[in-house]
């Protein structure tokens, strides 16, 4: 009787700890790293070895998913070739707009150094819109790199192992970013609707204007989560008119695809050291590291 | 002493492979949820507390490894592991076909309690028809895995049909 007296007792109190860590997590979401840096190396290499087993199983599924692969390779030919056209005038776009604000001098993707990963696994949970890839801090990796694929901005490190490291795509729905339009410049702020692999963008000014296809990109802001002029995709549908609705929103192509990631850069760039990690949910609305009030 | 060394067996293994190659094999977007399977095979299989405490180190394990808040999941799996232990009686003398409805009952509401405990912690935006909608599927698909993952939890913890309130006959 006194024994299970006892493990009953033990019990609530693990629950009672569960309830703190959920509080601490929330209020300071870096105070636990510690304990998921050993959790993480002590799983990492246990989840490389178990994705190289079980490749055959893996691609075996691909092959009964995929109902004709010769199709699915003509079209993503054809796809690739539509994108490259796309590039090139998004590129053309982005170097406009930077000639018409005189920001000749601004970076662009090819500026920046870092490791080419490859894409191992998606999101293990379908709660978080996340891949995880094969480079991590032993390739010079670390938190808060942005990870692009192309020129195309595909989300930020938020966890890193020796050999891995998880990226928080910019479709996952606690992901925020502002943003610049690439033509008329106006600014906005773009969040993630998860695996639906699309966004939502905002603009700030109630009456400014947003064109079908037009580029969206990152904002240079100072001690902002992401470089600036890191493209983000592209206007899919054309905000409401001013005064037609109180919220503006439209949907946002994302400029990469996350069914066919298979190779992301992962960029060696920091935010700022002023730069304040949006707290996961928090109260503060925060975009890209700078507070909205 | 087995069943400790193999309850940690079981709960790396499930939270290693839910991480490698679960995701791998989606299906329409919707990833299965190993953990959540294992949690309600080691209820049934194993009764007791021991079955909680299960739920809440995996739980935990998996939390800390994923980018949503900590803590979140391990309460929701260790709520649904006190329901099938609280049901287990009632599973005897059923049949091996209660497996997968107690699979699709156990995934879909620690989904549920999981969603509501993001909506507490200021993470509402996840509840959604979106997100019940991808719950429902992911039921499916987790109750499909539980009479594997129960057979697989039975052989590593060295339980029986003498232990288990599956079977046709009443024990």
């Amino acid at each position: 009787m006194n024994r299970e007296r006892r493990r009953r007792t033990w019990f609530l109190g693990a629950l009672v700890i569960l309830l703190i860590v959920v509080m601490v997590d929330r209020r300071s979401p870096t105070a636990l790293d510690p304990v998921r840096n050993v959790l993480g190396s002590v799983f990492s290499p246990t989840e490389g070895a178990l994705r190289v087993v079980t490749k055959p199983v893996s691609n075996l599924w691909d092959n009964i998913s995929s109902n004709d692969l010769r199709d699915q390779i003509d079209e993503l030919e054809l796809q690739n070739e539509q994108l490259n056209e796309e590039l090139s005038s998004l590129r053309e776009s982005v170097a406009q707009s930077n000639a018409l604000t005189h920001l000749d001098d601004a970076l662009v993707v090819s500026d920046f150094e870092g490791p080419i990963a490859r894409v191992v696994a998606g999101s293990p949970s379908n709660f978080e819109t996340s891949v995880i890839i094969d480079k991590g801090e032993d390739d010079g990796v670390g938190i808060g790199n942005p990870v692009v694929s192309g020129a195309a901005l595909v989300g930020r490190v938020e966890r890193v192992g020796p050999n891995q490291a998880t990226v928080r795509l910019i479709l996952d729905r606690d992901s925020t970013i502002g943003f610049r339009l690439g033509r008329s410049r106006e600014a906005g702020v773009i969040t993630g609707l998860g695996s639906e692999g699309q966004l939502r963008g905002e603009l700030i000014d109630p009456e400014a204007d947003a064109t079908l296809d037009e580029p969206l990109l990152t904002r240079d802001v100072e001690s902002g989560l992401y470089p600036p002029n890191l493209l983000i995709g592209t206007v899919a549908d054309e905000p409401p008119q001013p005064g037609g609705a109180v919220v503006r929103e439209f949907d946002v192509e994302p400029a990469f695809d996350l069914h066919t990631l298979e190779f992301v850069r992962v960029l060696d760039w920091v935010p700022s050291e002023e730069t304040v990690f949006p707290p996961v949910g928090g109260e503060e609305p925060l975009v890209d590291g700078v507070l909205i009030r | 002493m087995r069943t400790t060394v193999g309850l940690w067996f079981l709960g790396f293994s499930a939270v290693a492979l839910q991480r490698s190659l679960v995701p791998q094999l989606a299906i329409g977007g919707v990833t299965a949820d190993l953990v959540v399977a294992s949690v309600v095979a080691v209820a049934i299989a194993l009764g007791g507390i021991s079955a909680a405490w299960y739920a809440i180190c995996t739980g935990l394990a998996f939390d800390l490894l994923s980018l949503r808040p900590a803590g979140v999941g391990a309460l929701s799996l260790c709520a649904v592991a006190l329901l099938v232990l609280w049901v287990r009686p009632t599973l005897r003398g059923i049949g091996i076909w209660v497996v997968p409805v107690v699979g699709i009952a156990g995934s879909f509401l620690s989904g549920l309690f999981y969603l509501i405990g993001l909506a507490l912690v200021g993470e509402e935006a996840f509840f959604s028809i979106d997100s019940l909608t991808t719950l429902a599927w992911r039921s499916l698909y987790d109750g499909m895995l539980t009479l594997p993952v129960l057979l697989v939890v039975m052989a590593v913890l060295g339980r029986n049909e003498r232990h288990v309130p599956i079977g046709s006959k009443p024990l």
